[in-house]
Order: structure tokens, then sequence, then C-alpha cells
């Protein structure tokens, strides 16, 4: 993950909107391998979009290596075309993704991340407790 | 057991015979005639290819396929006494080139309709086609706009495929055409020799080869059963896409751009297996000049050394005036063989329309006939026949005094008897009944034994042959 965008929501603060919005639909999406025109197909039901933004888009995420690809043949042999599949499920995603933003925030600002976090935490009673009894089992383990 | 004689029944249902017979000598004919004029234009060329094609739909204008064939020859009942039934028992044999006819004329009916109405709908959803949105490759689009402003044609739709070799078609007439390319061709090709492609496949659009396409795959269809109307097809459309070749390059400011772009993609297609005999059916059914290429002497696309000759050709070919007067010259000789053997065929048909009306007889209908050759023969009836007694009393009344008519009536027993008599002998005729001199040819009801000097009972014409002087 090379950048993060503070206002995006979800997803968005990971991927730019169009990539947010493809790789939901390709996650969401029951045909695995999905080709750039079925993404289409997909979207064009929300929003007005190009077929050569879409294969741009999901080429980069290629690019990326959030989406996987190779060249299939039609049944006939007739013709060739690029089928994609996501590289990791949606939840797997998101935890790398958050993974590696808060490792990256708290190799640069260790102890203001920490106390950030806490805060956070704190406003959340709930929170609170869950983060305490994570900290404790790890100390546990830790010791073991 | 099949015997030759079944087989020989098979083969002379009429219309399949005419058919096959007179396909296969107008495609030697167009074959012969246009190797003895090269010069004549790709557009002539083209259409004269489809008359071999056209020519069993006149033969089905003429004879309809029929799937019963009767074996025995026509006997008039005239001639047979009652009782005997000969024609009744006449043998008759189910005919499977009746049904191959029936159904090629309806798949071939269907496919038309289909193409004319759903062609471009289906060929869009079958090739997954997407349109373009007016931000995608707008250079292109712009060309694809100029270009068709030159030919007067209104502006196509263009899409694109995701098929990664290179590819491009046409699909709908008119307004409603679609150039589709693949993005093989598109990440391939510059935008230049995009835009020979394009000027290639808006010839066919300027063209209606659609149309022609769909006719010419509908005909042969109709004579699915001949192997010639394949050949025909292929030869037809081979002209169709020289002639797009011709006018694309035209269009271009560099003509021979054409050429070297046939060359390039035709290098790339080459390195890849041919697909499968179903895709190539159905590119072949639905698109108009696919790039894709099909097994040579079958093709709708002629060689590419064939393209090659002939984008480079056009600048060394007699004047146009030299190749209208032979091409004319040709054609109407073409023409009157034509008129000649269908003149010849119609009367073969009308002959045959006369004898299966002369068969109603059999039925126990009423037949009348004129202008028997002399001496009449009842065995042999020749004429011109009279649907129904009206327009017999018609034509009665506009004969010739001292017309001579021969008139006949079956007796009681079932024997035949003919008599003679003239014109003016006619004085009175009255709803059904037609007196002649007092006396009817038939009468029914007649008291037995038959007088026709004195008729009684309700007169009936049944059967009358005239003899005119």
């Amino acid at each position: 993950m090379s950048q993060y965008n503070v206002e995006g929501k979800q997803l968005e603060a990971f991927l730019g909107p169009l990539e947010a919005s493809i790789l939901q639909t390709i996650w969401c999406s029951k045909k695995r391998p999905i080709t750039v025109r079925e993404v289409l197909e997909e979207l064009k039901k929300k929003k007005q979009v190009a077929y050569t933004t879409i294969m741009n888009t999901m080429d980069r995420l290629y690019e990326k290596g959030l989406l996987d690809r190779k060249i299939e043949k039609s049944k006939g042999g007739a013709y060739l075309y690029y089928v994609y599949w996501p590289k990791l499920e949606e939840q797997k995603f998101k935890e790398d993704a958050v993974r590696q933003v808060l490792s990256s925030l708290i190799d640069n600002f260790d102890e203001l991340v920490t106390s950030c976090l806490v805060e956070k935490a704190a406003a959340n009673g709930q929170h609170l407790e869950a983060l305490k009894e994570k900290i404790d089992k790890t100390i546990k383990e830790k010791k073991q | 057991m099949v015997g030759l004689n079944d087989f020989l029944f098979q083969i002379f249902q009429p219309y399949f015979f005419y058919s096959l017979v007179f396909l296969s000598i107008a495609f030697v004919g167009v074959k012969v005639f246009l190797k003895l004029n090269p010069f004549m234009s790709r557009r002539i060329q083209s259409i004269i290819w489809l008359i071999p094609l056209f020519i069993p739909v006149c033969v089905l204008l003429l004879f309809h396929p029929q799937t019963e064939i009767i074996t025995t020859p026509f006997v008039p009942q005239i001639l047979v006494p009652a009782g005997m039934g000969v024609a009744a028992s006449a043998p008759s044999f189910f005919s499977f080139t009746g049904l191959l006819c029936i159904s090629g004329a309806a798949a071939a009916t269907t496919y038309l309709l289909i193409m004319m109405f759903f062609g471009r709908k289906i060929a869009l959803k079958r090739f997954h086609v997407v349109m373009m949105a007016k931000e995608e490759y707008g250079s292109l689009q712009e060309k694809v706009k100029e270009t068709a402003h030159k030919l007067r044609i209104s502006e196509p739709k263009v899409g694109l495929i995701d098929d990664l070799l290179p590819n491009a078609f046409t699909v709908g007439y008119g307004r409603n055409a679609v150039i589709v390319f693949s993005l093989g061709l598109l990440n391939m090709l510059d935008l230049n020799e995009l835009t020979a492609v394009a000027s290639h496949e808006l010839a066919h659009v300027k063209a209606r080869d659609y149309i022609f396409k769909s006719t010419t795959y509908a005909l042969t269809i109709l004579s699915f059963f001949n192997p010639l109307s394949y050949f025909t097809a292929s030869q037809s459309q081979k002209e169709r896409e020289l002639l797009a070749d011709q006018k694309g390059a035209a269009l271009l400011d560099k003509p021979a751009l054409m050429a070297s772009v046939l060359t390039k993609v035709q290098a790339v297609v080459q390195e890849f297996p041919k697909p499968n005999l179903a895709d190539r059916l159905s590119s072949g059914l639905f698109l108009v000049s696919p790039l894709a290429h099909r097994p040579a002497i079958l093709a709708t696309h002629p060689q590419i050394s064939q393209r090659l000759q002939n984008i480079n050709a056009i600048a060394s070919r007699p004047s146009k005036k030299r190749r209208y007067t032979i091409a004319i010259a040709l054609l109407l000789g073409i023409l009157i063989c034509t008129a000649l053997i269908l003149g010849y065929s119609t009367m073969q048909v009308q002959k045959t329309v006369f004898q299966k009306e002369n068969a109603a007889l059999a039925n126990g209908q009423s037949v009348f006939l004129y202008n028997e050759s002399a001496p009449f023969d009842p065995a042999h009836p020749t004429g011109i026949f009279f649907a129904n007694e009206s327009s017999l009393q018609l034509f009665i009344s506009s004969l010739p005094q001292g017309s001579s008519y021969v008139g006949c009536y079956v007796d009681g027993n079932g024997i035949t008897h003919t008599y003679t008599s003239t014109i003016p002998n006619i004085v009175e005729v009255s709803g059904q009944s037609v007196l002649v001199n007092g006396h009817s040819s038939f009468i029914g009801n007649e008291s037995y034994p038959l007088d026709p000097a004195y008729p009684t009972g309700n007169a009936i014409i049944n059967r009358v042959y005239f003899q005119v002087p």
C-alpha cells in the first residue's frame, strides 16, 4: 500500500474510487475469473463508465498486485481475452492494508500512535476493554 | 431396398431437379462469362455471381416442391370407362428431395427475417460488443466520422470487443450499422492504419454489404443441397471484399497503406490456430467482413495475395468506358440467353400446369378445352383449360361463326361418345345449362338411352372440346 487517503471512506482510504468499486465488484461477483466487460456491465448499473477506463484501472490493479490475470481462449478458439481474479479476499486485503498503514505509522511515530490509539479506544468503554484484553493476552503469550 | 427407379423419382422431383440443373448451368455460365471479361467492375462481378443463386427462386415460383410423387403417367379419366378407376390406384412415394427443398426454403426465409430484424442485436450480443463511449479512442472515432462524411453515409456507431487478436467487422446496416474493432487491433495499429481498416469497413456499410451478405446466405440456404451454391456465395462475397478494399483504399491519403495493414494483420492472425467450425460459421453468418480467416476455397475473404494485387492494380485498369462497353455487351448476351431459357422453361411449365389441371378430370371436375389439335384425340387432349363454366361460355360467345366443336359424353354404361358440331348451333346459354342446337353435350339425370337430339333432364356441360377452323 503506497498511499493512504485520510478523507477516503472504507476501501477508498487505500485505493482510488474506481479501483475500490472495481475490487468491490469483483469480490461480490459470483463469477471468477471475470473479464473487463463483465465488470463494466456490473458497474454500468450504477454509473456511466467507459470500457477503456475500466480496462486501464484493472491493468493498474494488476500492476499493484491486487489482481491476477491470464489470457483465456474462447470455447471455439476464435479469440483470446484477459480474465482477472483477486489475489486477496476482501477481509484479508483489509487486514493487510490496515496492518501495513499502522506499522508504517508506528515505525515513524511510535509513542504518538500508541497514545492516539488508547485515546480513540477510551472514547468507547467497550473498545477500551477489548484493547486491554488484547494487550494482556499478548503480554501473557510473550512471557510464556 | 431402394431401387434405381425410386432414386430417379426422387431426383426428378421438378423443383429439385430444375433448381439443381439451372443453378449448375448458370454457375458454369457466369464462370466462363467472367473469365472472358476480367475487367468488369467488382460490384458488377459480385452481382453477376448472385444470378446462379437467384435461379432457384425463379424455379420456386414456377414449381412448388412436392412431398408426394405420383408415379403413373397422366391418363385422362375421359378415356377410362367408369368403374375401372386406373388413376385412383396410382401409387405415390414420399419425396425426400421435396422435403429437402421445403426445409431449405423455410430455413432461408427464417434466416433472412432474423438477419433483417434481429441480426444486429444477435451479433452484438453473441460477440460481446461494447459500444465505445465518446471519449474512448476519440481520434479514431473522429476519423470514422470524417470517412463516413466523405462517403456520404450516416455516422456508424463504433464498438470494441475484448479479443486480443487483431480483428474488425461490421454488423447491421444503414443508420444502425456498427463498426467493431478488437482490442488486439486497437493496440497493434496506429491511428492511420486503424483509419485504413475503418475505411474498408465503411466501404462495406456504403455498399450495403450486410443486406447483400444476408441475401446471399439466404439464397445459399435455399439451395443448400447444391454444393455449387456455396462456391457461388463465396465468390460473390470475395468480390465484395475486393470492392471494399478498393473503395476503402481510394478514401485514404496513401492507398498503399491498405495493403500494408492487410499484410500486417494477416501475419499476426496466421500465427494463431484457426477457430473451430461453429465459431467460423457464426462469424460467417452474422458479421460482415471479419478479418479472421477460413479455409481458402469457401472463404468469404480472398487470399491476401489477391487482395494486394487488387489494391495495387487500381491504376493499371483499362478505361471505364471500354470496360462498360464490354460489360454491357456481354451482359446483354447473358440476358438474352437467360430469357430464351426462361421462355422455354415457362412453356414447359405451362404444359405441366395444364396437365396438372387436366388431371383434375380424374376427380370428376369439369374440364373444358379449346384449340384442340386436329384430328381431335380424346386420349391426348391439349389446348386451353377453362376453370369454370362461365369462362367457357364467355369464350364460346367470342368464337367465330363456323367454328366446330367436338362434344363428348359418357353414357350410363360408362362408354364415351364424341360428336362434332359448329358454333352457330349454339342457341341457348342459360345458367348451368348450355344447350347446343337443342341438345346438350352431356346431360345430368338424362333418361336412358341418351339421345342428344332430344335432351331431357338438367343440362350440364361436363366436357366439351372445341376445334376452330
